[in-house]
């Protein structure tokens, strides 16, 4: 009887060790591929390898996958906002992460982290000056914060959303800017440069062109005005123009006061005031506006 | 053992205003076009060209007349836009607006042109009190007109009563 339950015993260590070293095995043949460059061949290999109850708690082996992964994603998904490759990689590494790896690992698997960032980060490029995708840019821009933040919780991203926002400003109210039937576009840059003068109130650059967004709204009321405009109609188009135009007033004011001498500003001031019917302010800004010209 | 680069979104900074539009030219010119439809012209001024003259300088306003003219007719008149630095009187035009720098003119444009169907246009404070017809001013940043029914019946013109109620009437 006693000889009966050590053989079971054994049989049972046995069967054990046979796994964890085919396990082992399976681990080693997916690094070989992973090496060889074939990270098609060893995915399948380490799929296995982290489903299995012996191994899934291997920190080296989550971080492999997630290597791996990375190798396929930058082949096929590098330019994709959604890529499973990409989130099958980061889960993967975020696993290796929960269950302690060496330093080295450690270190090795934050850079491939911020490396991804930095991919959403091209990606958000991409999408504001090649296709003017605000929603999907937003997006990116956000999951760009998220994997940053994994792996560096201490980050402040004041300056990347200055960036960030100050670029969708620009590209959007350039867009407006140029195509007055855009509007949708002014609208965009508005809410963006509104974020960036949030976060810094003294930035120059989303205070023109913001006062500019405005002041351009309210020049389009009456471009896009017709000539059989009845008066009582005309009366209402030049309030909500009017208002427009004191909108674009605080902002250029704005760079006024930081900026004596900036000639967009000053020449912004100038069209606003005649805008607004101030003849006499309009001719003291122009008149600042030679000034300055003539001091550059 | 990856390598990252840090990729800025750098998009040059627009400053691009709408082509220097001057709006109160296109807003004038609106009510210029406007006035055409609240007055009746006498007989003798019923046919021809509907000449508009504009006395002075302002460049913007000028253009925006000629679209005017191009683009619209007052019933089956043509609109023919004369613009010149000085007024003459020589031949009444069916509208004269005298611009700022021109309204020096307005006491000889108003005994000249009595009872000759020309409706006259100023942009000068008080002048819709001294005898122009229609005088342009500035109230809360808009574009505003005064009116004078006694100024225009005196210049020959059937006026609506609608146009009193649209504007700041001085009598």
């Amino acid at each position: 009887m006693r000889n009966t339950y050590l053989i079971v015993v054994l049989s049972l260590v046995s069967a054990l060790s046979t796994s964890l070293y085919a396990q082992n095995d399976k681990f080693n043949r997916a690094q070989e591929l992973y090496a060889a460059k074939n990270p098609e061949a060893a995915k399948p290999v380490i799929d296995s390898v982290v489903r299995h109850a012996e191994t899934k708690k291997d920190p080296m082996a989550w971080a492999l996958r997630g290597y791996i992964y990375y190798d396929i994603y930058k082949k096929t998904d590098k330019l994709k906002l959604n890529s499973a490759l990409r989130d099958s990689s980061v889960k993967s590494l975020m696993i290796a992460q929960s269950l302690k790896p060496d330093a080295e690992i450690r270190k090795n698997i934050d850079v491939l982290v911020k490396n991804y960032a930095q991919g959403y980060y091209s990606i958000v490029k991409t999408l504001l000056q090649d296709s003017s995708n605000f929603e999907r840019s937003q997006t990116a821009f956000k999951k760009y914060k998220e994997l940053y933040s994994k792996v560096d919780s201490t980050f402040d991203f004041k300056q990347k959303d200055i960036e960030y926002y100050s670029a969708v400003g620009s590209q959007f109210s350039d867009k407006f800017n140029n195509d007055n039937t855009k509007s949708q576009f002014g609208e965009i840059g508005k809410v963006a440069l509104m974020k960036v003068i949030e976060l810094d109130p003294k930035n120059i650059s989303a205070n023109i062109n913001l006062g500019i967004i405005y002041y351009n709204q309210g020049v389009n009321l009456i471009n896009q005005m017709d000539l059989d405009t009845p008066l009582d109609k005309l009366e209402i188009i030049q309030d909500n123009s009017a208002k427009l135009f004191k909108q674009s007033l605080p902002f250029m004011n704005k760079v006024y006061q930081l900026d004596p001498k900036n000639l967009k500003a000053l020449e912004s001031l100038r069209q606003i005031y005649q805008a607004l019917n101030d003849s006499e302010k309009s001719i003291e800004f122009n008149k600042k506006l030679e000034e300055a010209k003539k001091a550059k | 053992m990856f390598k990252y680069v840090i990729v800025f979104v750098v998009i040059a900074s627009g400053f691009s205003f709408r082509d220097n539009v001057d709006t109160n030219a296109k807003i004038k010119a609106v009510f210029l076009y406007n006035f055409t439809r609240y007055f009746e012209w006498p007989d003798a001024k019923k046919s021809g060209n509907f000449q508009i003259q504009v006395v002075g300088t302002n460049a913007n306003l000028i253009k925006e007349l000629n679209e005017v003219a191009i683009k619209k007719q007052v019933g089956n008149q043509k609109i023919e836009l004369i613009n010149t630095p000085i007024f003459d009187g020589s031949k009444p035009p069916h509208m004269l607006f005298l611009l700022p720098d021109a309204s020096k003119a307005l006491p000889d444009a108003i005994t000249k042109l009595k009872g000759k169907g020309t409706l006259i246009i100023s942009e000068k404070e008080g002048a819709a009190k001294t005898g122009s017809a229609i005088n342009f001013v500035v109230i809360d940043n808009k574009q505003k007109f005064e009116y004078s029914k006694n100024s225009a019946v005196k210049a020959g013109l059937k006026t609506s009563e609608d146009f009193k109620s649209l504007a700041i009437a001085v009598d």
